[in-house]
């Protein structure tokens, strides 16, 4: 049995028409499950926890780049097969999957073409695509070999998944992080980027002005932050245009 | 001499320390790496090494091929061919197997060649001839 997770903000008037649309098609495509709605007294977590009690086969996370990092999160140590419906702003994760919008994801829910992948974890979170953090006052140690520090204002983000097309390289699949450090220098007339590039599968980070690490663009983590690949965590459901 | 072949090899670079970036530490890579910015400590790496002009490098370095172009405190080991342009600087000794160097670029240290061929050549001692005594 299919499970389906509406995130809250697809509770708004403006998406009514969305997810009757997303209920017509699945029902067409003989996809047929349980639709569950996150409202201000059921959070994703206890729909999930709930919902496992009946075995489904796949939890379908309808929503953005939050609702599918919330419901990796709240999977724990259980293998399913998971989903996802893009509705909305905030979807890079589900487009890097080979999944444009809703319609599609309905056709390649139907097609269910799975990969395994692996996901980033950030202390006791995981990511699926990056942590992302300002260059300001951090430091990383890399296998507790050696420390890598910026010396310029921009980004440092640590990437799983090629999200966002910042790393070309990074596969889901190699069990690899890749740290992507970006220094941006102004000039006179037009500023520039300095971009370095190290895998890694395992790294602490901290930050001494006490900033936080934004995972998957949804959630914040604190420092100092210990970051690993777990292998093969994840049975995700993609399309045929997935970037890895 | 070896700048068709480094450019290739480089072409799959799996490391890229920018010009902006500070790394302390024994820095272990298992593929190409690239080197524009300041490293201490120790690099090792079983594939090719370039170290840009902005680069500077007070650490040991181990590498396959390597092309440098900026400056170096420390021991360097190539287990292939290393290379440096006019604004290289190496203040250390370099082992190699084979070496070119421009115009212009500042070796400062020991340099020993780990040719096969002169290996060979250290193993054959020197047959002594006997002088013959006429009487």
């Amino acid at each position: 049995m299919h499970i389906y997770i509406f995130d809250y903000f697809l509770n708004q008037k403006s998406y009514e028409a969305v997810v009757a649309k997303i209920e017509t098609r699945l029902t067409d495509l003989g996809l047929n499950g349980k639709n569950c709605h996150v409202g201000p007294l059921k959070s994703l977590k206890s729909i999930v926890k709930e919902e496992f009690k009946n075995n489904p086969k796949t939890i379908v996370a309808i929503g953005n780049n939050a609702t599918l990092n919330q419901l990796i999160n709240a999977l724990e140590e259980n293998d399913i097969t998971v989903g996802i419906i893009p509705v909305g702003d905030n979807n890079s994760i589900a487009q890097s999957f080979g999944i444009e919008d809703e319609e599609r994801a309905c056709n390649v829910l139907s097609a269910r073409l799975v990969e395994t992948v692996s996901l980033g974890k950030i202390n006791e979170q995981y990511f699926i695509a990056a942590a992302q953090i300002a260059n300001k006052e951090t430091i990383l140690e890399i296998n507790g070999k050696y420390t890598v520090e910026p010396t310029g204002p921009g980004l440092t983000k640590i990437i799983n998944l090629n999200a966002d097309a910042s790393s070309p390289k990074s596969s889901p699949q190699d069990g690899l992080l890749e740290i992507v450090v970006s220094v941006t220098k102004k000039g006179l007339i037009s500023s520039s980027t300095d971009v370095s590039f190290i895998q890694t599968s395992r790294l602490i980070a901290n930050n001494l002005a006490h900033k936080n690490f934004l995972i998957d663009n949804a959630a914040e983590v604190a420092t100092p932050a210990e970051i690993t690949v777990v292998k093969e965590r994840l049975q995700i459901i993609v399309g045929k245009e997935r970037v890895f | 001499m070896f700048k068709k072949q480094e450019a290739d090899n480089f072409k799959e670079a799996e490391t890229i320390i920018g010009p902006s970036v500070k790394v302390e530490g024994d820095f272990v890579g298992q593929g190409n790496i690239i080197v524009d910015g300041v490293i201490k400590g120790s690099v090792t790496t079983n594939g090719n090494l370039r170290v840009g002009e902005q680069a500077k490098i007070t650490a040991a370095v181990t590498a396959a091929n390597a092309l440098i172009s900026g400056e170096i405190h420390g021991n360097v080991t190539i287990k292939g061919d290393l290379e440096l342009t006019e604004n290289a600087k190496i203040f250390g000794d370099v082992e190699t197997k084979s070496i070119c160097v421009a115009r212009g670029a500042i070796l400062n240290g020991k340099c020993a060649m780990t040719n096969d061929e002169i290996k060979n050549n250290k193993k054959q001692p020197l047959e002594k001839t006997e002088p013959e005594i006429r009487l």
